[in-house]
């Protein structure tokens, strides 16, 4: 059994669901109704030139495509967290980057080589999904906790000057700030986990049961992807703090207010 | 005997904000065990002088040797080793004296510190009294953080001590009992910004007067 095609007349009538949400925008007069239109014309023409595009790559199955296709999501990601974080993005690209692509690749590599003994590492119909997945969830871990970072000591100067001005080294000046900043990021994670099932049938489960498989596979699959996405919001905020603090503070060990995008 | 070089050397100090210069060729010599006083009117950088000294600001010209080691990227964490940087504001988070203490004395660079009854006569020596290590950030008055931090800071016993302003929060009876302490102090090299008039300053040796540029 498969997936139930709607078609496209279905895809047409699910439309019929922006009345209510327009109607509250247009009755509260909220000046939302341009951003709106815009976001729901964005979502429907980026998702039907992925599933156009998706289609292709599973057909050809060409693992320098798969590859491409991966970088090109990482990238995006790269530029929307450093985006969110008001920081500059060319100063921090390479540290962000290589904290997503690490972030990524560890748990997919576990979840396609161990867990679904996938002889083709780079098999796009599980590493695309699988990857767009770990990597959403590490956009928005990175965004919390590079942002908090970057802000607190901003914000907080004269106490990271004082731990330094009272023998602090560099790594030990930054630790309160570090810590903070991870456990900012991995909450939302670690607070999705706990409430899954009861508040809401995650995405991944209810794609795989409208797929045709029966619960008890579905929640298999969920549980190794909720592991799969703590392990990778872990990694990448870890290593996201840890490898742009380079560039993120001055040969003296002073934050780098260069670096911010509105200074 | 070998000349031993001064504690702090600056030489052509040159430092701006933005359009404005608050120094130009600016230098000033402090040798091993002076007390020196930066005296000048508010605004004209004498608290720049010190962030400079402990490596929190950079000059746009000149340079700055602390016992003749020049002050770069690669000698700069040597250097914060030997001083301790008292600043004008002290910020130590929400939380009890103790808490921040324990935490400075965790620090590797702290690790042959002396016994905490050494921190708790330099408390008293300043006018606070012991119970103030269980009191929290928040439940003080800033001349009350202000002379913990000089506690800390003279408890450290580094031999190079930058003061910033430890008078600016205090009465005239508690900025007596502060100045009379650091009147004590032997065997460190301090260089003191302060407002209070130099007359009433008799815990330095010295006094030099910095103008504003522009």
């Amino acid at each position: 059994m498969s997936a139930f095609d709607i078609g496209y007349t279905g895809l047409a009538l699910s439309y019929l669901l922006l009345i209510p949400p327009l109607a509250v925008i247009l009755w509260l007069r909220l000046p939302m109704v341009g951003q709106t239109l815009l976001s729901v014309a964005r979502m429907t023409a980026q998702l039907l030139f992925v599933g156009f595009y998706l289609q292709v790559i599973f057909k050809l199955e060409n693992p320098w495509l798969t590859m491409l296709w991966l970088a090109t999501m990482i990238t995006v990601a790269d530029v929307t967290v450093l985006r969110g974080c008001g920081l500059r993005v060319k100063p921090f690209a390479l540290a962000l980057g290589v904290s997503l692509a690490l972030g990524t690749a560890i748990p997919l590599a576990v979840f396609v080589g161990l867990l679904l003994r996938s002889p083709n590492l780079l098999d796009p119909r599980y590493v695309i999904p699988l990857a767009g997945m770990i990597l959403g969830n590490c956009l928005r871990a990175d965004i919390v906790g590079v942002k908090s970072f970057y802000a607190s000591i901003r914000s907080s100067r004269v106490r990271y000057q004082q731990r330094i001005a009272y023998g602090a080294d560099f790594q030990e000046a930054v630790r309160p700030f570090f810590k903070e900043a991870c456990q900012n990021a991995l909450t939302p994670t670690i607070a999705g986990m706990a409430s899954i099932g009861l508040v809401a049938l995650p995405g991944m489960m209810t794609g795989v049961i409208l797929g045709g498989t029966s619960p008890a596979v579905a929640i298999k699959y969920q549980i190794a992807i909720m592991l799969a996405i703590l392990c990778g919001t872990a990694i990448t905020i870890f290593l996201a703090i840890l490898l742009s603090l380079r560039v993120g503070f001055d040969d003296y060990g002073n934050l780098n207010l260069r670096v911010f995008r509105e200074q | 005997m070998p000349d031993i070089p001064p504690k702090i050397h600056i030489a052509n100090f040159s430092l701006r904000f933005g359009q404005r210069r608050l120094f130009e060729n600016f230098s000033l010599t402090v040798h091993t065990g002076e007390k020196v006083l930066l005296a000048g009117p508010s605004g004209c950088g004498k608290s720049s002088i010190l962030a400079s000294v402990a490596g929190f600001l950079q000059p746009d010209e000149g340079t700055i040797r602390v016992d003749g080691e020049v002050l770069t990227p690669a000698t700069v964490w040597t250097i914060r080793r030997r001083l301790a940087y008292v600043p004008q504001t002290i910020d130590f988070g929400d939380r009890t004296v103790q808490a921040w203490v324990d935490e400075a004395l965790a620090f590797r660079n702290n690790s042959g510190a002396p016994s905490i009854e050494g921190l708790v006569e330099e408390l008293s020596a300043l006018g606070l009294r012991n119970d103030i290590l269980a009191r929290r950030s928040s439940d003080m008055s800033g001349g009350e953080r202000q002379r913990v931090a000089l506690a800390l800071g003279l408890f450290l016993k580094r031999p190079l001590l930058l003061v910033d302003e430890p008078s600016s929060a205090l009465d005239a009876a508690a900025a007596r009992a502060l100045f009379q302490r650091l009147e004590r102090v032997s065997g460190m090299t301090m260089l003191l910004v302060s407002h209070e008039h130099p007359e009433r300053l008799t815990c330095v040796d010295r006094m030099v007067k910095v103008g504003e540029i522009e």
